[in-house]
């Protein structure tokens, strides 16, 4: 992992190299933790939130943020900056702990969500950041067109052996790494999870606010994680927005979207 | 189309309900001429009740109708509450058939919440000949005295919530043959346990104020008042009809007997009786418990894990109001999850209260590992024959709580606090080189390159192939080429350039039939390979002889003749000829 993490950075580095910090990024994010180290956390999340807004969000600023957000005891919104922290870096083990950390405090258990294989692919592209799935992606087609080479030019017998055998398997692996690398990158860049960000919210089997105890759909607390397939706005409803999501396999309900956000 | 289909279906969610709701028609058994009789339709499951058209029986005389009484029937306690399963209600007319003979009741139709029922025509017979009766003996007229309903508690005053006996009993001195409630007693600020009595029977003989009666319990139940100061249980009314026989002496030995029947309005008492609140102060933990109970807990498993549920499970068995006692409030340690608590009650009515075993059943899940201790609870109940609270003390249990095997990460976390934030963070949004075009045309690049790089290896492949292939074929031509210049240079006299022109045309010729560079043309490789082509020996022998000859010649020009560079012509055109026949084998 760790040689391929240098690889990463050395590809990186050589790719992205218009990547500058100027003056007034450093100054606004010393500032931001500064007031977090003084235990002005309304101020911390006011300054990272601004840096956020500004300068971009990177994954450790989404952290500190979800830092500052807790601090002033928003563990909705805490979880919302680190699972955000965690779509930038699936990497960022410190985000990865503090959103263990409060996800052990909610009321609500997450349920099983997700087919097996995607639970296993995610769980296999949480091990590295996206674009370190790309280039190690690209550097085994690198691999597979060597392979290639040396197959059709090599005068020796045991070498063109090698490049087809190497060949086939470098070109699967090229395959399932092209799989991977696209499912991170379309993970990293959907919005089709959202947290509640309310103390409570009920939910609802149809999209408007539950009149009788038959349309209740059961209760989610604040932090707790649903998946959104589907949004309506009604109508009849004082002209609110409602949210078809999946609370886990079994569960799959109306929510009020101003319940929740969107990670 | 479709408007039809819901049509049905409405029809037919009718029928089942109106199955569902049903009315059935209980006509007399027994009736005898001259006599009134009921005729009773029963419904059940019922809340709201009219009667659309009334049953009349051809030959008989309506006397009375319709008379309506209520009655429910069972009843199932869910979490503390007392939820009504079904409830009857029965009306009823009452007529008279001056014939004995068959009668059919005719149908009769009800409106039950709603939907209208109709009953089926029933058949009955009246019979002519009266009933033997051992209970009358009287020959008195029938009067109020004579039939008396009575409510009886077994005790003048009581504690809120003590168990009190309460009968009704009918006492008479005449043989019944009807008997209806047209006003139930009220039984407001009690909580009632029924003991089921399903036909009330006259079998006992009681003296009230000198009179012998014979009596019947028509109903036995436990209340339970729910508030203090005085509660009265209001009198009930009752239609009672009484029989009189008539005794006609006709001599000595034989008597007859005219049965008259005769309708009376009973009205019962009313009870009273005085309830003492519960002392004060009221212990802490109390629960409105009065009676005599016992406690115990138990937990079921002794192995605990993370995510597995467990239960504690407590008894309380005893007299009084046990099937109304709220659960005890356990308290369980805040990482276990809780839930509802489940109870249930094994018991009823037993002499003059209720007595029994309630069993709560508390389920949680523990979520972290550890040692947990559940305190015990004290139950404190009021015991009303002695007037004392008293305070039972259950068990407190501590409990090894291990890792479970299915607890996910995602629910335990180590840490105890957020770990701290990250100072060297920075600023800007990544760029998912996936979501790029260019990193698509990289591999586009690479593919590109590898296709361009192995066509040019092809090429240059084909062409090497080519050039010795040309080089094959037009190896002869050249070498002739050579040699017509050797024989112009031969006939000018220039013997060196002659046997260096030899010489080129026979390297040249071997070099490019052998597909051989000229740099590793030496005599040792010239004989191998044209030995490996299958030249014989001695044409070998003759190449290498006359390469040794040309190259000795050329460097000694005065030494040679011009005859000898002819022979030495001669010999080469041979050569290349014959080099060239072997070439074509």
């Amino acid at each position: 992992m760790k040689s391929v993490k240098t690889i990463y950075i050395l590809v990186v580095a050589f790719i992205v190299s218009t990547f500058q910090i100027n003056a007034q990024e450093s100054d606004i994010i010393s500032e931001a933790n500064k007031a977090y180290n003084a235990n002005q956390f309304e101020d911390a999340v006011k300054l990272y939130t601004a840096a956020i807004d500004s300068l971009g969000g990177s994954s450790e600023l989404f952290y500190n943020l979800g830092n500052a957000q807790y601090r002033t005891g928003k563990t909705g919104l805490a979880i919302i900056c680190y699972e955000r922290a965690l779509k930038l870096d699936p990497t960022n083990e410190d985000a990865r702990a503090n959103l263990g950390f409060l996800n052990s405090r909610i009321i609500d258990r997450p349920g099983e969500r997700g087919t097996l294989i995607s639970q296993v692919t995610d769980a296999l592209l949480d091990m590295a950041g996206v674009n370190t799935w790309a280039w190690l992606t690209f550097i085994l087609f690198l691999l597979t067109i060597a392979c290639v080479a040396i197959y059709v030019m090599s005068s020796s017998v045991t070498l063109r052996k090698a490049g087809f055998f190497g060949g086939i398997v470098l070109l699967i692996l090229t395959c399932l790494g092209i799989i991977l690398a696209i499912r991170a990158g379309s993970r990293a860049e959907s919005h089709d999870e959202a947290v509640v960000t309310v103390s409570t919210t009920t939910l609802s089997t149809e999209p408007s606010t539950p009149t009788t105890e038959a349309a209740q759909a059961g209760t989610l607390h604040e932090g707790a994680k649903v998946e959104i397939v589907d949004s309506i706005v009604s109508t009849t409803d004082s002209t609110r927005m409602w949210l078809d999501v999946n609370v886990d396999n079994a569960t799959r309900a109306w929510i009020n979207a101003d319940d929740v956000e969107r990670i | 189309m479709r408007n039809n289909f819901y049509l049905l279906i409405i029809m037919l969610a009718l029928a089942f309900t109106a199955g569902a709701a049903s009315v059935t028609v209980i006509p007399p058994s027994g009736a005898l001429k001259g006599r009134s009789f009921n005729v009773i339709f029963r419904i059940k499951d019922a809340s709201n009740l009219e009667v659309k058209s009334a049953p009349h029986i051809n030959g008989c005389r309506e006397l009375a109708g319709p008379i309506t009484t209520g009655h429910q029937s069972s009843s199932m306690t869910i979490n503390g509450k007392t939820v009504q399963q079904s409830s009857t209600i029965d009306v009823a007319w009452t007529y008279v058939a001056e014939e004995s003979g068959n009668y059919t009741v005719s149908s009769a139709a009800f409106l039950v919440d709603g939907r209208q029922v109709t009953t089926k025509p029933v058949q009955f017979s009246v019979l002519s000949a009266p009933a033997p009766d051992p209970v009358n003996q009287m020959a008195s007229a029938p009067s109020q005295d004579d039939v008396l309903v009575r409510i009886l508690l077994n005790k003048s005053t009581a504690y809120e919530q003590e168990a009190i006996e309460c009968t009704i009993k009918l006492y008479t001195q005449f043989p019944i043959t009807e008997f209806f409630p047209t006003l139930q007693p009220n039984y407001e600020g009690f909580l009632i346990d029924e003991v089921e009595i399903r036909t009330p029977t006259i079998n006992q003989r009681e003296q009230i104020n000198g009179k012998t009666y014979y009596s019947a319990v028509l109903k036995k139940c436990i209340i339970f008042p729910q508030k203090s100061g005085k509660l009265t249980i209001n009198s009930g009314e009752y239609d009672v009809t009484v029989e009189k026989l008539d005794r006609i002496a006709m001599d000595r030995w034989a008597q007859l007997f005219d049965p008259r029947s005769q309708k009376l309005k009973i009205k019962s008492n009313s009870a009273s009786i005085e309830i003492k609140p519960l002392p004060e102060p009221r212990p802490a933990g109390f629960t409105n418990a009065v009676g005599d109970f016992r406690i115990e807990s138990h937990l079921a498993g002794d192995k605990f894990s993370t995510g597995q549920t467990g239960s504690l499970i407590y008894t309380i068995t005893g007299t009084g109001n046990i099937k109304y006692l709220k659960e005890p409030d356990v308290e369980f340690p805040s990482e276990f999850d809780t839930y509802d608590v489940r109870s249930k009650f094994d018991g009823g009515v037993n002499g003059s209260t209720v007595s029994g075993t309630m069993t709560f059943d508390y389920t949680f899940t523990p979520n972290t590992v550890g040692q947990y201790t559940i305190p015990g609870k004290d139950f404190v109940y009021f015991n009303p024959s002695t007037g004392e609270y008293k305070t039972l003390k259950t068990n407190s249990y501590t409990i090894n709580v291990a890792q479970g095997e299915d607890t996910e990460d995602v629910n335990t976390s180590h840490l105890t606090d957020i770990l701290p934030i990250n100072t060297d963070a920075r600023s800007g949004n990544p760029t998912y080189v996936v979501n790029t075009w260019w990193y698509w045309m990289l591999y586009l690049i690479v593919f590109i390159a590898l296709i361009v790089t192995l066509s040019l290896y092809r090429k240059r492949i084909e062409m090497i192939h080519d050039v010795k292939g040309m080089k094959m074929a037009r190896a002869e031509k050249s070498a002739r080429n050579r040699l017509k210049t050797a024989q112009g240079l031969m006939s000018s006299g220039k013997s060196e350039q002659f046997y260096a022109s030899i010489l080129g045309a026979l390297f040249g010729y071997i070099g490019d039939k052998l597909s051989m560079p000229a740099s590793q043309l030496s005599r040792e490789n010239i004989s191998e390979a044209l030995s490996g082509h299958g030249v014989d020996a001695v044409t070998i022998d003759k190449v290498i002889g006359l390469i040794d000859l040309c190259e000795t010649a050329r460097y000694t020009p005065s030494g040679t003749s011009a005859d000898q560079m002819h022979h030495v012509y001669d010999d080469t055109s041979a050569i290349i000829a014959k080099l060239e026949s072997f070439n074509k084998k």
